[in-house]
């Protein structure tokens, strides 16, 4: 089974991405999260070595972040059912060069996201 | 025998016209023609002092004039010399008083019932060569001295048992704002603020904190060396105000980081809710039910949306260039 998640405490970015994902025939619901404990608490509870998870995660959050969310959850998930797309406002080079220190992170993307980005993670998620 | 032809110029003040008569004769035997300027009195030398010249070579005196005698005597004559050796002239022979004599700056003495022509000369000549050392290491003792005393760098020199200043020129005198007496009854914790004194030899170079007498805290940039002053060890410290220039950097620094804070406020602040912006204009672009007029408006708000980010990643390009140059 594969899940969509959405991890972003701003209600119009969510707003924008669900919408997107329709359109792009995107047939999973996405779940949201407002920031990263709450993720955090859904995978403790529900993750399954057989299913696929694909995360679009936004780094500036409350409470917990984006790399502290990737911190915390490393060490309970497998990198091939795990798949997160970096989704933020931020253009920082310095935090796309961190992206890269995750395994897990498959695009770092400068919201908005755009059509074509979405129809490659639509091919990427249905290999 | 051959006389010498050197041209010399001779001070006398000898009251007694027999004395001075035979120091003329023992002169002329060895010298070729010199210029004796006679004097019977210290009254008339006195007279005579703007007109004693380094041209002249020496001034035999005679102790004991009607006028003035002995030590005081000499301190006067010392006093409008010009350096030019003094030999006196004296019936009075006691080594202690010729040492006593000498210890007073004179250049040498001589009995005048043991004078002749070979013994002047002699002492002529040899007192002349003598005072040309004793010039240049008073030069060099003086060139020393204005190293320190008019250095433009504050220096201070401190005993290095005691503690006690015993030394500091006037730039010292002026930095730290105690008069040059009030500086040798300091201590050097009076002008450390919050710093050890190490009571080591070693050499230091360190940018420390030194306290000034109205309070006033500095930073100086200060370099230690030990040195023997009369005889004790003593540490001598050089110390260049960098308070200003420290602040001037704290200034800058702190200039930056506002510039930081502000390139992280274009770069995530901002920058959310226009890729809000971003994001919606596309989404109505691409409802098919638009009707041609908004499709229209909608395609100008998304140019100006990106325009506006465009800016703001120069602005973020510009700012990257602030922290690389760090």
């Amino acid at each position: 089974m594969k899940h969509l998640l959405i991890i972003d405490d701003d209600p119009v970015s969510v707003l924008i991405l669900k919408k997107m994902l329709y359109n792009a025939n995107f047939t999973e619901k996405p779940v949201v999260f407002n920031n990263g404990n709450e993720a955090l608490d859904f995978f403790s509870k529900n993750y399954k070595f057989t299913d696929a998870y694909c995360v679009f995660l936004d780094i500036n959050m409350p409470v917990m972040n984006g790399w502290e969310f990737l911190e915390s959850i490393q060490t309970s998930i497998h990198t091939n059912n795990f798949m997160v797309y970096l989704l933020t406002s931020s253009t920082s080079e310095q935090e796309k060069s961190k992206s890269k220190d995750y395994q897990c992170i498959k695009k770092f993307i400068s919201k908005p996201i755009s059509k074509e980005i979405l129809s490659e993670i639509k091919a990427e998620l249905s290999m | 025998m051959l006389k010498d032809r050197h041209k010399y110029n001779i001070i006398v003040v000898e009251d007694n016209m027999g004395d001075f008569i035979l120091f003329q004769e023992y002169i002329n035997e060895k010298i070729e023609n010199p210029t004796l300027v006679h004097f019977e009195r210290f009254k008339e030398l006195h007279e005579f002092k703007d007109k004693i010249t380094p041209d002249f070579d020496i001034i035999f005196l005679d102790l004991s004039l009607p006028d003035k005698s002995g030590f005081e005597l000499i301190q006067e004559v010392q006093k409008i010399s010009k350096q030019i050796p003094i030999i006196i002239l004296t019936g009075y022979n006691d080594e202690s008083f010729a040492t006593t004599l000498l210890a007073q700056g004179v250049s040498d003495y001589l009995l005048k019932d043991e004078l002749n022509c070979t013994t002047l000369y002699k002492t002529i000549i040899y007192n002349i060569e003598r005072n040309k050392n004793l010039v240049k290491i008073r030069e060099s003792e003086q060139l020393y001295s204005d190293l320190f005393q008019l250095s433009p760098l504050p220096i201070c020199a401190y005993d290095i048992e005691t503690l006690h200043f015993i030394d500091v020129n006037e730039a010292a005198v002026n930095l730290y704002g105690y008069s040059y007496s009030e500086f040798l009854n300091l201590k050097v914790e009076d002008i450390f603020h919050d710093e050890k004194i190490a009571k080591t030899e070693e050499t230091t170079s360190k940018i420390m904190t030194h306290k000034k007498k109205n309070g006033e805290i500095i930073f100086v940039d200060s370099r230690s060396n030990t040195i023997a002053f009369n005889g004790k060890k003593a540490k001598i410290i050089l110390s260049n105000d960098i308070t200003k220039s420290l602040n001037h950097i704290k200034e800058i620094e702190l200039q930056n980081q506002k510039l930081k804070e502000i390139a992280w406020t274009q770069s995530h602040i901002v920058r959310a809710p226009l890729s809000q912006i971003l994001g919606l204009t596309q989404l109505i672009l691409d409802d098919k039910k638009n009707t041609k007029e908004t499709k229209e408006l909608i395609i100008i708000l998304n140019n100006s949306a990106k325009e506006l980010d465009k800016i703001i990643q120069e602005i973020i390009t510009k700012s990257k260039e602030i922290s690389l140059n760090e």
